[in-house]
Parts: structure tokens; C-alpha cells; sequence
């Protein structure tokens, strides 16, 4: 694929960054792996990896995209001159790479079955795989006709025979139909084909390669390792194991489905998980599910994500607004979102709901559903579906505080916001939530609306409550959470990775060095409120359970 | 926050929240983390503890499949009245024009049209938005006038073919928007005008612009797709079959238009019905296979799926051949009748049906991808045609000899991996990538 943008040219000599550090002589050369995200779509770690290129200046970055489907994707991130799309792969589609007629010699026939069994085995060895993987890398041409081989198929059936009637994990032994099967084989085709995908060499190969989601974005890092030697790190924001399990449960999968689906993600997460030199979740409580899923916990190190830190915070509306900050998605549990809000407006019918993010393609009818679900509880404006934000900061003026109702998340960027933007959040325990919240927002049970309602409730009864946690949130954002230091820190894995630690520009914060939780408190106050200066935060209130 | 269940309970937590037996311990993790507000550590903790397997039971899935278009048959039919309607108009065009002029015509423009036809479906419309994708890609007018543009300067009959090729193809893409019927009327109405006296040369340029403008009208008003067109060398390969059925056809030299050229062309239409018929069942594969799949366990003998595609794959067979037959008697009454020679039309009519039958079995392959092997047998096909040609240069045979024998070759060589496809139907569909 041609360059997009132009090459930021190599730096001679050590290079100071923008925490003083001296680099090895020249610019780290990156290989970014995405799998639906960046540079085509919006969300959470899209929004990671544009805040890292663009942040992490002195490295160059070779984007290497995964999406599916056969869809035509402009970008919705433009890439700084320091990045280009280095390659990228569309499966499940008609344009299928490497076709290029070959001879048909040491075809390996046996490959899916290495897949089956490295993959999907419970107490099989992902990097088993790896050599089928770099074969797949090597003979491009071959793959159609390796898989395509009577014997591929009956080896393959063969394979996963014994993988279901070994002595596994399941709890309820799995019957797949012969449909599921067919499934499955095109499934392993297409990580043939992801695995046969060219990343750069020679003088544009990588110093190091990351992984942004432990799927098929790290298929072509793991062969480009296995080939090559690059060092990979795996930066995890949701958990993709648990994801794949929570989409199933959702997506009403058959039992065959489901099996082949988790078991499929398990493996790839595994295979990469056992390749990464350094893990690194971008919450705690992702630790927790990468090391019971074999991570070696000496190379699992947690780096949260950073938001830019507004400088001022904007005093808070009279009018009582919560907004959500989120895509509509089953993962958001937007349908319980509506119901907290039904619950609010019955108490308190001045409030009304902001709901700001997109409807990603394929949740239309989740989108629809809400819709539905809107109408009958009666929201009317109470409840407003905005869209999509570019500018979450000024959204979140308006807001009185934020709710979260997700029933998964890695470290929400979306709370961060708000609680760089002085406003108190309301959230569902999920992921890295208590961590981000702790001892500064309301957290609830996912799924339970009432509560969520509740805590709602009890904030906007109570503005200098609400004005206190707001501060206090700011507060934590500003000293653990600031875009500043997650660029540093992966700037410091960078260069501990390839000996060269990249400039990194510092975000333009606009943040008061001497900035307090009483600056705060003054600022994020409603500004009915000013005149009250005796005004002081109270303690958090008793059903905070985080 | 506390945990809304005890260690023991974590299982039965999750097998009511599911309302079905929890898979194993992570999903429990999941549901645990993600309803019951779990910590990660803790649901682990929670699930780890070891519980007796269960037994699945079969039960088979319901498949969504989008159901069959019948406004697409109307249109095949509309497409078939269309050849009808052209197989009128060349009798007048053979006086007019000469019968040179109408066979180079004729030889030129029916492989380039099925070659283009072949390689807009592969590409555009094998899915289900596919128009939307045509759409999105106005190229395809500026290939289909360089096709036109490069037959005209040829002599004689150049302008013929170009024109021939327009009013094909745009026939063709008028037949997918579902107003094939019109586009049948409209050709039918135009040889009744060019019987009444009208020129050719005025006719014809008129109806191609109509058809192409009709077609471009059709798809511009049609809403853009998302979706990718498909790969270029899959539908290149596509259109190249697609030259190699048209290929077997004009290969036979004795297509001289003197006096015979409606009958020759008019013999075409019973195995186009046939074929319109024979392929319409078989779309029906894309429903009724994976239907059988999920009807049927894992590891379990596949007769049954076996027994759909085979029967689906007769059925399709007995179709093209009964719509063929079928067809034919009125033709074969009118030629009794004095219109035609009756062994001659006989001859042709079996031609044409050998043709319907391979191209339904090319088709097939070039659908599931096996498009090497759909190549080869075109390919061997109009060799089979160049080489009756050579043996037979006063060409003794009788009409249409070389069609059937081109066409039984195509057969022959489609054979092997046709059954092999039919043999084992669940690695048919899976190995389609």
C-alpha cells in the first residue's frame, strides 16, 4: 500500500524527549496491529491509539489494519506525518490476498489441524501453531490448495474430533452441527490468510511490534516475531477473551457457537499472551483475567490510560443534565440506561438525559430495540440521543454528572473525561471503573437500574456533594490519570523494548500547576451556588461501594 | 462492593442468569463479573471449583437465509424474450447487412457480452446489494463503451457488434433491476418496427443507447453499498469463462445467415428457458445446504446432505433439460410446418441444450470458487470446436455439431470436480475461501 503521508525522517544523534531522556541515535520504528479500530472506526481504543501516535512524536508508526466484512472504510482518524497505513487486511470479504497460482508441492494439509488443536484445544499449546503460521507467511500461494486438499479436511475433522472428546474445561460437553463446522474451517482459513499478510522489512521493519487487542490483531505480530525476532508488546483495553464470551452470551449463540467462538478467542489470546514481552492492560482488574489465562505475571504491567486535563472546569448547568458518553452498544447496556433514566424523571422529572456516541455498524438493531424501549418507558426529551461527540469536553459542560452502565469496560476513557471536566460519574463496577473511580463517584451493580437511578438521584439532590466528588475526581485524573504520564510510560516501554525511547510531545493541558480541590470545588460549582462560600464537600456517601 | 453470591453459588449464579447450563468456568467468570458485579479475582475464585460435566442434547438451529427474489425469475424470463425478440431481428439484419456483416458481428459480440456479464456478476452482484455496488463503481460504463469502442473500426459488422454488445450487457444489468419483462417487450416492439421498414442503422445504435442509458438510469438510482466490490481476478477469471461458453457457441461455422438466421437464433431460446429454469433451482443451494448442515451432528454419517445437493443438483439437470424440451416442440411444430429444415433444427436444438447443461455446470464452479477447473473445461470445450473445425473443413456435420461436441467436452471436463463438489457438500461450503 502507498504511503499516505510522508515519512517523518530519521534523527541523527542522541534526541532529548520531552521528559529530557536521551534517545539511542534514531527514531523506533513501530508496527502498530489494529483489529477494527484505528484508523477506520471510533471507540475507545481507536481513541488510545490516535492520543499514542500523535503523542509518541519521536517514533514512527506503520499501522497494520484487520477489519471484516467486505465494507468500504474511509479513515476517521487522520494519521500525523509521523504514521502511515503500513498494510491492511479485510476478512470475511471477496478480496482475498494472495491468490497467486503456485506449485502444489509440500502443501501443508495438515494445517487446521495444527489450528484445532494448538487453538481450540482447552490444554492445547497455542505456540504450537506458530510453525503453521510462518509457513502460511512463506507459501502465501499455497494456502487455498493446502486447505483445500481433501486431506486438509478429513485431517481437520479428525482434529477437532479429538479436541472435543479430550478431557477439557467445558462443563457441558458442546454438539456442533456440521454447519458449525464449516464455520469453523473458513474461520481457520481466514487466520491462514491474516498469518500470510506481508508486514514491512528490510529498512522499514519494526523494532517493535503493538498488539491492541489479544486477537487477530496479533496474528501477523506473532509471525512477524517468530520470523524476525521483533520484540511485541500486547496494550489490552478491554479483555478480549471475556468479550468474545460476553458477545455470545448476547448474540444468543447456538451452544456450537459459542464454543467455537470462545474457545477460538481463548486461543488466539493465548498465543499471543505467550509472545508478549510485556502485557500491559490498561487496568488492573484486566490483570486478574490475563493471568488466569496463562500470562506470565512478571511481564503483565498495568498502564492506565490518560486523558487531557481541561484547564478550566465549566460551572455547573442549573437545569439537572446527566450525559453518557458512549457508542450504543449491548457492552453499554444502554437498555438499562433508559431504565435508570425512567426511574430518575418519575423522582425528579426535570432532569433530562444526554446521550452522546455513534451506533456502530451492526447494532442497528440493538440501536432500534433502544429506540423501542425509549417510547415505552415514555422518556420523550428527557432522554436525548445526540449522536456522535468530537468534543466530549463541551458536551460534558452542560452535564450536572456523568453515568456509566456498562456491563464490561477496560479503563473508560469517557469517565476519565468527565472526571477531568470536574463532574461526578455514576457507574456500573465493570473493568478498571472502581479503579478509575475509587473514593470519587458512585458505582453500582451492572444491570442494576434502580441503583444507578438512585445514585443519580442522590448527586443531583445534593449539588455540594456533587460538586466535592466532582473535584475530587478532577484531582485524581490530574495526578494518576493525565495523558502526559500513560505517554511517558509507554514511551518508557518503547524504549526498554528497543533501546530507544522515543520524544514524546507533551498535550497541550492548560493545567494550573497549583491547582486544588478547593480551585476546584470554586469552579465546578452551580452557579446559583456561588454565593454560598461556606459550601463544602461532604464525606462520600455510605452506599459508594467502591 | 460485596459480592451478591457465595462461593459455592457462583455456578448456579451463572446457569440462572443464562437460563441454560454455564459452558465452563470463564463464562461463569463473565457472567459473574458482568451480572453480579464480581470482581475479576474473585469470580475466578468463584468458578474454578470443579463441577461435573453435562451432556449436550442435539438440537438443530434455525438458519436465516434470505429467501428467493421472484421478480429476479421475471426478469430472467423478460431477459429470454429479449433473445427471442433479437432472434427477429436478424433476418432483416442479414439482408440488410449482409450475412458476412451479421456472423463477424454475432462471433464478436456474443463472447465479449458473456464475458462482461460474467465478470459485473462476479464482481458486483453475487451479493445482496449487489446494484448498490454496481453503483458505486462507474467504471464499469467506461469498460463496457471501451469494449464497444474497440469492435467498432473492425470490418465488416463492427458497428453491429458494438451495438449488439451494448444492448447485451445492458440488457442484462436492465434484467437484474427486475424489468427484464419491459426490456423483452421493448426488443420485441423493435423487430416489429424493423419488419415494417425501419433501418438497422438507425434501430440499432437507438436501442443500444435505450438499453445501456435504461440500465445506467437503474443503478444510478439505486442506493450505494458499503460493501466492497469482489476481487478483480476472480471476476476476470469469471469473464473469462463467461467468453469460453459464448466461445463454443460461435465457434460452429456454419452460422451463415442466409435466409436461416432468426431459426438459428430462435433454436437458442428453448435452452435458454431451460437453463433460466435449471439455475433458478439451483440458487436454491445457498438455502437448502447449510438447512441440511445444521440438520445434521458433527461426526455423524452425511448421507442426508449428501441426498440434498445430489437431488438439488437433478433437479436442476431434469429442469434445464425439460424447459429445453419443452420449448422446443413449438419451434419443432413450426419447422414441421415447412419453416425450417426439420433435421437441421432438430440438430440445433440438441446443440443448444448440451450448451444449457455445461453452462449450468460451469456456473456451478465458477460460484464455489473452483474457477481453474470451470476455465479449463471452457477452454477444452472450444478447442474440442477448433478441432472439428480442422477434421471437418466442408463441414459435413450438420448444424450445431460443434456446439454439442464442444459442449459434451465442457461436461466431460466439468464432471470430476463437479462430483467432487457434490461428494463431500459440507467441505464444498467450507473451503469456499
Amino acid at each position: 500500500m502507498a504511503d499516505r503521508h510522508p515519512r517523518t525522517p530519521a534523527v541523527e544523534g542522541p534526541q532529548p524527549d520531552g521528559d529530557g531522556v536521551s534517545g539511542a541515535g534514531r527514531r523506533p520504528r513501530i508496527l502498530l496491529t489494529t483489529e477494527g479500530t484505528y484508523p477506520f472506526s471510533h471507540g475507545g481504543v481507536s481513541t488510545w491509539c490516535d492520543i499514542v501516535v500523535n503523542g509518541v512524536s519521536g517514533a514512527d508508526w506503520d499501522v497494520f489494519a484487520i477489519t471484516a466484512g467486505g465494507i468500504r472504510r474511509p479513515f476517521v482518524f487522520e494519521l500525523p506525518a509521523n504514521a502511515r497505513l503500513a498494510g491492511h487486511i479485510d476478512l470475511w470479504s471477496e478480496r482475498v490476498t494472495a491468490r497467486r497460482p503456485g506449485r502444489r508441492s509440500n502443501l501443508r494439509t495438515g494445517l487446521a489441524a495444527e489450528l484445532v488443536h494448538g487453538l481450540l484445544g482447552w490444554d492445547g499449546d497455542p505456540q504450537s501453531v506458530i510453525d503453521g503460521l510462518v509457513w502460511c507467511r512463506n507459501n502465501p500461494e499455497k494456502i487455498r490448495a493446502a486447505l483445500r486438499h481433501p486431506d486438509a479436511w478429513s485431517v481437520f475433522r479428525t482434529a477437532l474430533r479429538e479436541v472435543l472428546c479430550a478431557d477439557h474445561g467445558d462443563r457441558v460437553a458442546p454438539v456442533l452441527d456440521e454447519q458449525h463446522v464449516c464455520d469453523l474451517f473458513q474461520t481457520l482459513c481466514w487466520i491462514a490468510q491474516a498469518a500470510s499478510a506481508a508486514t514491512p522489512t528490510g529498512p522499514d521493519a519494526p523494532d517493535l511490534i503493538i498488539v491492541t487487542a489479544a486477537g487477530w490483531a496479533g496474528i501477523p505480530a506473532v509471525v512477524h516475531h517468530a520470523m524476525h525476532g521483533t520484540p511485541v508488546a500486547l496494550s489490552e483495553h478491554g479483555v478480549y477473551v471475556r468479550e468474545a464470551y460476553l458477545a455470545a452470551i448476547r448474540g444468543g449463540e447456538s451452544s456450537g457457537e459459542r464454543w467455537v467462538h470462545t474457545r477460538l478467542a481463548r486461543g488466539l489470546a493465548r498465543l499471543i499472551y505467550g509472545v508478549a514481552s510485556i502485557v500491559a492492560p490498561v487496568t488492573s482488574a484486566n490483570a486478574a483475567w490475563e493471568r488466569a489465562l496463562g500470562a506470565d505475571p512478571d511481564r503483565i504491567r498495568t498502564i492506565h490510560n490518560g486523558v487531557l486535563v481541561p484547564s478550566k472546569v465549566a460551572p455547573m448547568p442549573i437545569e439537572p443534565v446527566v450525559v453518557t458518553v458512549g457508542r450504543i452498544d449491548p457492552l453499554k447496556d444502554v437498555k438499562t440506561l433508559l431504565r435508570a433514566a425512567a426511574s430518575v424523571v418519575e423522582r425528579m422529572p426535570n432532569v433530562r438525559f444526554d446521550h452522546y456516541g455513534p451506533v456502530p455498524e451492526g447494532n442497528e438493531r440493538y440501536a432500534a430495540e433502544c429506540a423501542a424501549l425509549h417510547l415505552d418507558l415514555g422518556l420523550r426529551d428527557r432522554f436525548r440521543f445526540l449522536g456522535p461527540t468530537d468534543d466530549p469536553y463541551a458536551v460534558l459542560e452542560s452535564a450536572s454528572l456523568s453515568v456509566l452502565s456498562s456491563i464490561s469496560e477496560g479503563f473508560p476513557i469517557s469517565v476519565l473525561e468527565a472526571m477531568a471536566a470536574g463532574r461526578p460519574v455514576v457507574a456500573t463496577a465493570v473493568g478498571g471503573v472502581p479503579e478509575a473511580l475509587s473514593g470519587c463517584g458512585f458505582t453500582v451493580r451492572p444491570g442494576d437500574y434502580e441503583a444507578l437511578a438512585t445514585g443519580v438521584v442522590r448527586l443531583l439532590e445534593d449539588p455540594v456533594l456533587a460538586a466535592s466528588l466532582g473535584a475530587r475526581s478532577r484531582q485524581r485524573v490530574v495526578h494518576a490519570f493525565g495523558q502526559e504520564g500513560c505517554l511517558a510510560a509507554y514511551a518508557d516501554l518503547i524504549g526498554e523494548l528497543t533501546g530507544m525511547r522515543p520524544a514524546v510531545t507533551a498535550p497541550e493541558s492548560g493545567m494550573d500547576a497549583e491547582f486544588t480541590v478547593l480551585d476546584a470545588l470554586e469552579q465546578s460549582e452551580p452557579e446559583h451556588r456561588r454565593s454560598a462560600p461556606d459550601a463544602a464537600p461532604t464525606s462520600l456517601p455510605a452506599t459508594d461501594p467502591s | 462492593m460485596s459480592a451478591p453470591v457465595g462461593p459455592t453459588l457462583g455456578w448456579d449464579f451463572a446457569d440462572r442468569h443464562l437460563e441454560r447450563p454455564t459452558q465452563d468456568p470463564l463464562e461463569a467468570a463473565v457472567v459473574l463479573e458482568a451480572w453480579g458485579g464480581v470482581a475479576p479475582g474473585e469470580a475466578f475464585g468463584l468458578t474454578m471449583t470443579d463441577r461435573p460435566p453435562r451432556e449436550a442434547t442435539f438440537r438443530p438451529r434455525v438458519v436465516r437465509s434470505d429467501p428467493l427474489d421472484p421478480s429476479l425469475a421475471l426478469g430472467d424470463l423478460g431477459f429470454v424474450a429479449g433473445v427471442l425478440g433479437m432472434g427477429f431481428y436478424l433476418s432483416t439484419l442479414t439482408d440488410d447487412l449482409g450475412a458476412r456483416s451479421v456472423d463477424m458481428a454475432w462471433r464478436l459480440a456474443l463472447p465479449l457480452s458473456l464475458a462482461i456479464q460474467w465478470a459485473i456478476r462476479r464482481r458486483y452482484l453475487s451479493g445482496s446489494d449487489g446494484l448498490g455496488r454496481l453503483r458505486n463503481d462507474p467504471r464499469v460504463l467506461g469498460v463496457i463503451a471501451a469494449s464497444m469502442a474497440v469492435c467498432v473500426p473492425l470490418r465488416p459488422g463492427g458497428w453491429l457488434a458494438a451495438c449488439l454488445v451494448g444492448i447485451w450487457v445492458g440488457g442484462f444489468v436492465i434484467t437484474r433491476l427486475g424489468w427484464g419483462l419491459v426490456f423483452g417487450v421493448a426488443l420485441l416492439t423493435g423487430a416489429g418496427v424493423l419488419r415494417a421498414g425501419a433501418s438497422p442503422r438507425l434501430l440499432l445504435p437507438l436501442l443500444t443507447v435505450l438499453a445501456l442509458t435504461t440500465a445506467t438510469l437503474g443503478v444510478v438510482r439505486h442506493r450505494p453499498s458499503d460493501r466492497l466490490p469482489g476481487g478483480k481476478e476472480r471476476a476476470f477469471a469469471a469473464g473469462l469463462i463467461g467468453a469460453g461458453v459464448g466461445g463454443v457457441l460461435v465457434l460452429e461455422p456454419r452460422f451463415l445467415w442466409e435466409g436461416r438466421a432468426a431459426l438459428v437464433a430462435i433454436t437458442v431460446v428453448p435452452a435458454l428457458l431451460g437453463s433460466v429454469w435449471g439455475g433458478w433451482h439451483m440458487g436454491k443451494l445457498w438455502k437448502v445446504l447449510p438447512e441440511a448442515l445444521v440438520r445434521q451432528p458433527f461426526a455423524t454419517p452425511g448421507g442426508a446432505t449428501i441426498t440434498v445437493v445430489r437431488s438439488l443438483l437433478a433437479g436442476a439437470l431434469a429442469r434445464v433439460v425439460l424447459g429445453a424440451s419443452v420449448g422446443s416442440v413449438p419451434i419443432l411444430v413450426w419447422a414441421a410446418g415447412g419453416a425450417g429444415p426439420i433435421d437441421d433444427v432438430w440438430a440445433l436444438l440438441i446443440a443448444h441444450l448440451c450448451l444449457g447443461v455445461a453452462g449450468l455446470a460451469v456456473s456451478l464452479l465458477e460460484a464455489f470458487d473452483r474457477w481453474g477447473s470451470a476455465l479449463l473445461a471452457v477452454v477444452t470445450g472450444c478447442l474440442a470446436c477448433v478441432v472439428v473445425n480442422v477434421l471437418d473443413p466442408s463441414h459435413d456435420l450438420v448444424p450445431g455439431s460443434r456446439i454439442g461436441i464442444g459442449a459434451v467436452v465442457v461436461i466431460i471436463m466439468s464432471g470430476p470436480s463437479l462430483l467432487q463438489l457434490v461428494a463431500n457438500p459440507a467441505r464444498t461450503l467450507a473451503a469456499r475461501v
